[in-house]
């Protein structure tokens, strides 16, 4: 006697759809939630595929975290990014990995005692963003972020909007919201910068009497905001220091003392000790845009062909020189382009508080004849654009004068 | 339902006295001991070490324990003839199903308890605390070992042994890996609907062993998550949907199943 | 229809093999009318069909063509599994439960309540002598044990029908008549058996009926004293003439002549008498006469060869 069926094929098809129902509603919220957002599994071997579906992903993040760890150590930076790939990929969670991941791409890569590479600039940025987009519920991304435009790429304009996305979190460290005000400060929004420390104090004092830490808090934000009103009245104030601007007098010029050395030097009139002029050797044209805009195409790829030196030189008696070697690592200065541009930069907001008091955190106690530039509005600027050629470098004809 | 719950009970009881589960059961319990002693391994975060690699363990011995328990529950019956003396009784075939699933969940059951209370103690001894949210992630898990149980237990009564081995793991495998695969299609504008459609539709009708996946939250713990405790719900609603739905299936192949 | 335990008309069981083309059929039009409270022999050698057809009385296989009837209902009827009970061939049972759990596994299939399922239990352990070792794990048991346990567990719903499947297989002679007493007290209790085996000597003894089944087909079926009537006399003569040769094949015998000494194998239905009439009128000397009975066996290989040979 044989069992009708007709009943629980119905019932399979029913629990068939039922199913599929539920699965349809699950997978919104896993995407959100669970799944590895940005990377793709390009390249990954059967193994590393199971491993991953399997409980270990995070295990097996954490071992090849380890490895990446020591090649950023050993500067084997080529062997880093492919890793680091793969490990945001099993574990797109681990802000760790993103915060100290771009760290060593935005400042190890770039500047050490031998190198100056700025090209790892924009990948250490494009990686946290991706850190974003996996974590955007948490402030520390936000941070990283913004600290890395204002400390490391020195542009506190696109520093201030994720300053003010990490401070829309309640958790954030106290401290760490305090780089807002900084940021606004520095991209001249004084009134901004002002508010901020006012309603930052205002936080603080209700909770002043918690503990030491709190009441700390309390008196470092009433400093700031002291100091921030002080050097605003000073500089900008009836009878403010910084007029008459001064002439600063800026020049600087190249030359090519071997092949791939140059000899750079200059003249700052600024009085006191402690001006910095940057010096930046970059492929002619290839500016690099670090805006939020340019990171939407970008990856963490580098062009070989591209070299972007930069290094930061002291002015002592008004006068600046410095000889760069650029003959030892041909992966950083490949020389392959024809032509190559030198530019010097003075940018006064990033100058020392006395020099700021004297011309401004926006330059506006300072003049120049030739090399004013205030292209942007956040600060006026002095800025020299040398040309040179390839030839010229590789002293393959007599060097620029 | 006496019946089934006899029938349940004695395969819990063979299972849990069978060698190699009770010896992977074993090697999984030494290995969440040592693991804290795999600390070099994992860079910064001891958390992420001890969770990650806790989790992996219980998901693999749960996953070999469901596979290897499920693949032998009624082909071994029927080669020793025990199935005839129970289906000669006044038991349903579909009782006879139903008791063996539910003995090979009570079995999961008893070795993700074990596996969990070790695991507990584990991160309660290395981490200074006591995580409720690892309960979760053990419970989730215990579920997606339960769906795989199903899964073998299905095949089991049509295929053989070795070739349900594989066809378990595969859809196992599988089941773990298309919403992945999924949703990196669904980011990828250059991907044509000839594609992705055949994917969408195996997606959701295969078992979907990554949605109990849920360790990573628990391992950044600074993560935010939307609508969890509707995520978590809705899953194991999938999850017991789908194994009535495997159940009801198996019941139908059995019935027709000539011994 | 209810007169009888078991009844089939023309059941045939074809298996149709995944591979190969060709079914194989286990079983062809069986016709079996099995008395309520006899014992019934199923004989055959391996691979006749027994179990087969064994298997669709109970309903885990399903005929192919034609019917089966098991205490009047159709075979696989839920309601007759309270009724009858089975006991497979070398079965193995859940070997780390003790006697006794094993039986109140069963019980509970049967949905034997408590406190009855208890007190069952107990007295079927006491009746198959298994009380001492009830609780052992079933592993520890030797196999006339594990077969005491599998009757035990036969018994348990006190059924009206039990079917046992080669219950001696594999015994010692000891354990063989255990078993075999068993079978008889079973039937003094008014149960039907329906023995199926290929081992003869003790079945021989113990059934009403037996049915010989030879690829699938019935080829005998009758009471054991009609199968097994016919035997035949042996007589041996010396100094036997000649001319009494022809007269005593006359009468139905086989006989042979060598030297004067004779042979008959004479059939067994009296002409015994005449023949040694014959001999002695000839002045022959009768050395011996014996009886030959016929036994089942003999029956069952003259059936299973001469079935074969067609």
């Amino acid at each position: 006697m044989k069992k009708r069926s007709t009943g629980l094929l119905i019932a399979v098809v029913a629990l068939l759809v039922v199913q599929a129902g539920l699965q349809m509603r699950v997978f919104p919220l896993w995407q959100k939630n669970y799944a590895p957002k940005t990377a793709t599994p390009v390249g990954l071997s059967p193994e590393q595929l199971l491993v991953a579906v399997a409980g270990f992903r995070e295990f097996m993040a954490g071992i090849l975290w380890v490895r990446a760890d020591g090649f950023f150590d050993s500067g084997n930076y080529d062997a880093v990014l492919p890793m680091l790939r793969l490990v945001t990929w099993l574990d797109p969670h681990n802000l760790d990995v993103y915060a100290t991941g771009a760290w060593h791409m935005g400042y190890n890569f770039t500047d050490e005692a031998q190198r100056s590479d700025r090209r790892y600039l924009l990948p250490a940025l494009k990686f946290l963003e991706e850190g974003i987009q996996n974590n955007p519920n948490v402030w520390d991304l936000y941070f990283e972020m913004g600290w890395m435009y204002y400390h490391k790429i020195q542009d506190p304009v696109n520093a201030v909007p994720w300053m003010y996305k990490a401070n829309e979190f309640e958790n954030i460290i106290p401290a760490r919201r305090h780089m807002l005000a900084h940021a606004l400060f520095k991209s001249s929004q004084f009134d901004q910068a002002v508010n901020t420390w006012g309603r930052l104090l205002l936080d603080a004092e209700k909770e002043r009497t918690k503990d030491w830490e709190s009441l700390n808090l309390y008196d470092v934000r009433q400093k700031n905001l002291e100091d921030t009103i002080l050097d605003i009245l000073r500089r900008y104030g009836p009878n403010a220091e910084t007029q008459p601007p001064i002439d600063m007098g800026f020049d600087a010029k190249v030359t090519v003392v071997r092949p791939r050395v140059i000899l750079v030097e200059g003249t700052l009139n600024i009085p006191t000790i402690g001006a910095r002029v940057t010096v930046i050797l970059r492929n002619k044209g290839q500016k690099l845009d670090y805006t939020p805009k340019a990171l939407e195409t970008f990856t963490l790829e580098v062009d070989p062909n591209l070299t972007y030196m930069q290094d930061s030189l002291a002015v002592r008696d008004m006068k600046f020189r410095r000889e760069i070697d650029m003959s030892k690592d041909p992966k950083m200065y490949s020389f392959k382009a024809p032509e190559y541009e030198v530019e010097f930069i003075f940018d006064p907001r990033y100058a020392s508080p006395n020099i700021q008091d004297r011309i401004g955190s926006d330059g506006v106690g300072m003049t120049d004849r030739r090399y004013l530039d205030t292209s942007d509005p956040s600060a006026r600027m002095l800025r020299k654009v040398v040309t040179i050629t390839r030839e010229e470098i590789l002293m393959l004809r007599r060097g620029a004068e | 339902m006496n019946a089934t719950f006899a029938l349940a009970g004695a395969t819990f009881g063979e299972a849990i006295r069978k060698r190699i589960l009770l010896v992977i059961l074993l090697a999984a319990l030494v290995i969440l001991l040592i693991s804290p002693a795999f600390e070099p391994f994992a860079g910064r975060g001891q958390r992420t070490l001890v969770i990650s690699f806790g989790f992996g363990i219980i998901q693999l011995a749960g996953t070999f324990i469901a596979i290897i328990m499920c693949t032998g529950l009624i082909p071994t019956e029927i080669e020793r003839r025990t199935i005839y003396t129970i289906l000669s009784k006044p038991v349903q075939r579909y009782q006879f199903v139903l008791g063996k699933l539910l003995g090979a969940i009570a079995t999961l059951g008893f070795v993700y308890l074990t596996m969990g209370l070790m695991f507990l103690l584990i991160t309660r001894w290395t981490l200074g605390e006591f995580d409720p949210k690892i309960v979760q992630g053990l419970i989730m898990f215990f579920f997606q070992s339960s769906l795989l149980a199903a899964v073998t237990l299905f095949f089991s009564t049509f295929v053989s042994p070795l070739v349900n081995y594989f066809l378990s793991g595969g859809v196992f495998l599988m089941g773990n890996l298309m919403s992945t695969f999924l949703d990196t299609i669904q980011r990828n504008p250059e991907v044509t609907p000839l594609t992705r459609i055949p994917v969408q539709i195996l997606t959701v009708l295969l078992p979907n062993f990554a949605n109990f996946n849920i360790q990573n939250p628990i391992i950044n713990p600074e993560q935010v998550l939307t609508d969890e405790v509707a995520y978590l719900v809705q899953t194991i609603a999938y999850a017991v949907i789908y194994m009535v739905l495997l159940l009801v299936a198996s019941i139908l192949i059995f019935n027709q199943r000539e011994m | 229809m209810s007169d009888y335990a078991i009844k089939t008309v023309n059941l045939t069981k074809r298996y149709s093999g995944l591979w190969s083309k060709t079914p194989v059929e286990a079983v062809k039009k069986l016709n079996l009318e099995v008395h309520r409270g006899e014992i019934f022999g199923f004989l055959g050698p391996n691979g006749a069909g027994k179990t087969t057809t064994i298997k669709v009385l109970l309903g885990i296989i399903y005929p192919t063509e034609g019917e089966a009837y098991v205490l009047g209902k159709p075979a696989g009827d839920p309601s007759n599994h309270y009724n009858l009970s089975y006991l497979p061939e070398n079965p193995y049972f859940y070997d780390y439960m003790t006697g006794e759990e094993i039986l109140t596994f069963y019980a509970r299939l049967f949905g034997i309540p408590e406190p009855d399922r208890t007190k069952r239990v107990r007295e079927l352990l006491d009746r198959v002598g298994l009380s001492r070792a009830a609780n052992q794990p079933i592993r520890t048991y030797s196999k006339g044990m594990q077969q005491r346990i599998g009757l035990a567990q036969c018994l348990l719903n006190d059924p009206q029908l039990l079917i046992l499947d080669e219950p001696t297989a594999g015994l010692d002679p000891i354990a063989h008549i255990d078993i075999r007493d068993m079978i008889l007290d079973l039937r003094a209790q008014g149960k039907t058996l329906f023995i199926s085996s290929h081992q003869l000597s003790d079945v021989e003894r113990v059934c009403d009926r037996v049915a010989i089944l030879n690829r699938g087909e019935m080829v005998k079926l009758g009471k054991l004293e009609e199968l097994l009537s016919g035997g035949h006399v042996e007589l041996i003569a010396e100094k036997v003439n000649e001319g009494v040769l022809e007269p005593i094949r006359n009468l139905g015998g086989r006989a042979s002549l060598h030297d004067g000494r004779l042979i008959v194998e004479q059939p067994d239905d009296g002409t015994i008498d005449r023949v040694i009439d014959l001999v002695r009128s000839s002045g022959g000397h009768v050395i011996s006469v014996k009886p030959y009975r016929r036994t089942l066996e003999d029956l069952f290989v003259e059936t299973i060869q001469g079935g074969n040979r067609q």
